[in-house]
């Protein structure tokens, strides 16, 4: 290999690098230093406050809106698997009415965009009977609008996860299942006791990309939410942004400490992640 | 008549399936899911096109059947600027941001990752890293990250023009400039702004799209890769072939399925960019706060949507319009791709 084409292939990595650095070097500069220009590379003073400030200044403080994003990334996340296990089960496994069509329409939903679901939804939210102070046909209060529950129910139905533990399931022998017949151990206890052991990694797959959509997200979350005890982190980062505007070394720091948990995650799982991405070419 | 008749006769094959086979169970398993994917996925669809023929705000105002779908395809496309001569609409506007973006974003991105895959697929010290690294920024892609390029392309006191000025190179707004890059380098400069491609403030989030998502293209090509069995390339040095040939002709034609499947995700989603549009443009408009400036000039179709359902009064329906036709765009290119891929979705 030419050691051009190897330097070209490291000065990738460092741009690719490069704003985690500056991130990270920004976090310790005092308002005034991260004003200057030009910059100055490494903090002159380094100036840990700004990660007391980022977490404690906002109103609901940075430690709510991180237990926000904590409730509806694993609530979430574990209810996608949940249905999500269930559904394939059933796809893979089970003989029943209407199977075939029901799978073309799961396959179907996929090809539906957020942009066009995301105004009836809204509404459907904010109309939902008999919640929010709503009557049966959804009139009189808010629905589940700004609730954990607006943020979570409508990606509890993956259509890319009903797909891939499908395929999962499919990969586990025939021999399994028939010997499981011949004990007498159908149906939910076949799925608990043999399935789902033998097809941790993909389990763990949708579970890695289940929370990392949901710790990413913005769109939804902006819409459906309004006071800041329930808004995530990412929502909570356009709330930094209007109100430190120049003080970037402060939204330098909650960036990094939002940020953190998937670089985290991500360092410790990266097989997974790249081995869920390659086999289904999955978007985040 | 005949619809009862035929939903009698499914019914009852449906019964009698379930006698023959494991029963209702399967479907009592799949109705969770299906309850989901039918209230929050498919009823959307029809609950949209309803929304978009009312006036609608916060809750309908007054049904106006299709004036909507008017104010999309006659004002959207052609309107009068100040002195009554014909100009672009706001929909076409959008329309030509996003494709400026599209074309800015996905050849550039699939060119390097294909470059770069192959590179790491080649036996280099260290690759595993390289490809950690390459892969951080798509991972971790959100509102957080999104705000350090920010503060680098601030027009004040960023980074991107202490660059400039120690290369000697004029300092600029970045994402505060309308003015289209092509004619910030001197070139098109008698084309109307609107025409001349994507603007410098375009370009910074251009820029930072494919910083983004450079790294799921790779791993992709990188699992194209393993598939091409190795005795291609035996075959091809044995004729005596060089490197660069083995990839232009061993390489890039086998991997050209991928190449297809990336061109339809990535313009797929560059159809969708909302986050990071909404983050860096937000202060750079005219003080109104909304995204989509300088001048509307990143006003992609996604944020147009965005801001009349959200920043604008009475215009959920016209949004609701103007996301119908989004989805038909994409619709189009979804069937293009599965019709090409032979219905075959990218797994192992």
């Amino acid at each position: 290999m030419a050691p051009l084409v190897y330097a070209l292939l490291v000065l990738g990595a460092a741009i690719a690098l490069f704003p985690f650095a500056w991130m990270v070097l920004g976090s310790f500069k005092d308002v005034r230093e991260s004003n200057l220009f030009p910059p100055t590379i490494l903090p002159r003073v380094w100036h840990p406050w700004n990660y007391v400030e980022a977490w404690t200044k906002p109103p609901s403080t940075l430690g709510r809106y991180f237990l926000n994003s904590l409730i509806v990334s694993l609530v979430g996340t574990f209810g996608q698997l949940v249905v999500g296990v269930l559904a394939a089960y059933a796809f893979a496994r089970l003989r029943f009415p209407g199977r075939d069509v029901l799978f073309v329409l799961v396959l179907t939903s996929t090809m539906v965009p957020g942009e066009v679901t995301l105004i009836p939804n809204f509404i459907t939210i904010r109309r939902f009977p008999l919640a929010g102070g709503n009557d049966l046909f959804g009139n009189g209060g808010s629905g589940l609008y700004d609730t954990y529950t607006a943020m979570i129910l409508p990606f509890l139905a993956g259509a890319f996860t009903i797909f891939l533990l499908r395929q999962a399931f499919l990969r586990v022998p025939n021999e399994y299942w028939e010997a499981a017949q011949l004990d007498g151990s159908g149906g939910l206890g076949f799925l608990w006791r043999i399935m789902l052991p033998l097809t941790v990694p993909a389990l763990f797959t949708v579970a890695l990309f289940g929370f990392l959509s949901r710790w990413n997200a913005l769109l939804w979350p902006l819409i459906v939410t309004r006071s800041e005890s329930m808004r995530p982190v990412q929502v909570a980062m356009i709330y930094y942004q209007n109100e430190y505007l120049t003080d970037f070394g402060l939204v330098m720091a909650a960036s990094l400490m939002v940020t953190l948990p998937i670089i985290l995650i991500f360092v410790f799982a990266q097989k997974q992640f790249i081995a869920g991405i390659s086999s289904v070419g999955l978007k985040g | 008549m005949a619809v009862v008749e035929s939903t009698r006769a499914t019914v009852g094959r449906w019964r009698r399936e379930a006698r023959r086979t494991s029963g209702w169970a399967g479907l009592i398993y799949v109705l969770p899911a299906l309850a989901i994917l039918l209230l929050f996925e498919v009823w959307p669809i029809a609950f949209a096109i309803w929304i978009s023929l009312w006036k609608w705000d916060v809750g309908p105002l007054a049904f106006v059947g299709l004036a909507n779908y008017e104010r999309l395809f006659v004002e959207g496309f052609v309107t009068r600027d100040y002195d009554d001569k014909p100009a672009i609409g706001e929909v076409a506007k959008s329309l030509l941001v996003t494709v400026y973006y599209t074309i800015g974003v996905v050849p550039v991105t699939i060119a390097l990752a294909f470059f770069i895959a192959y590179l790491l697929f080649q036996p280099v010290r260290g690759r595993a890293i390289l490809r950690t690294i390459y892969f951080l920024p798509y991972v971790t892609s959100s509102v957080a990250i999104t705000l350090v390029f920010g503060w680098i392309f601030n027009a004040r006191v960023g980074i991107a023009n202490a660059s400039m000025q120690l290369l000697g190179l004029p300092t600029q707004t970045w994402l505060e400039d309308p003015i289209p890059m092509l004619k910030r380098l001197g070139l098109f400069t008698t084309w109307g702004n609107d025409f001349a491609g994507p603007s410098v403030a375009l370009v910074v989030i251009i820029l930072f799209s494919i910083w983004s998502t450079l790294g799921y293209n790779v791993v992709i090509y990188l699992a194209g890769l393993t598939d091409i069995p190795s005795e291609l390339y035996e075959a091809g040095r044995i004729d005596g072939a060089t490197g660069w040939q083995l990839m232009r002709h061993v390489t890039w034609p086998l991997l050209s399925p991928t190449t297809f499947f990336l061109s339809i995700v990535n313009t797929i989603s560059a159809f969708q960019a909302f986050s990071p549009i909404y983050t860096l443009t937000r202060n750079t408009g005219m003080g109104r706060g909304e995204a989509g400036g300088p001048l509307d000039t990143t006003l992609t179709i996604t944020v147009y949507i965005f801001r009349n359902f959200y920043e604008r009064a009475n215009s959920v329906g016209y949004a609701a319009a103007v996301s119908l036709l989004l989805f038909m765009i994409i619709l189009a290119m979804t069937l293009i791709q599965f019709r090409v891929l032979g219905r075959k979705v990218h797994y192992q």
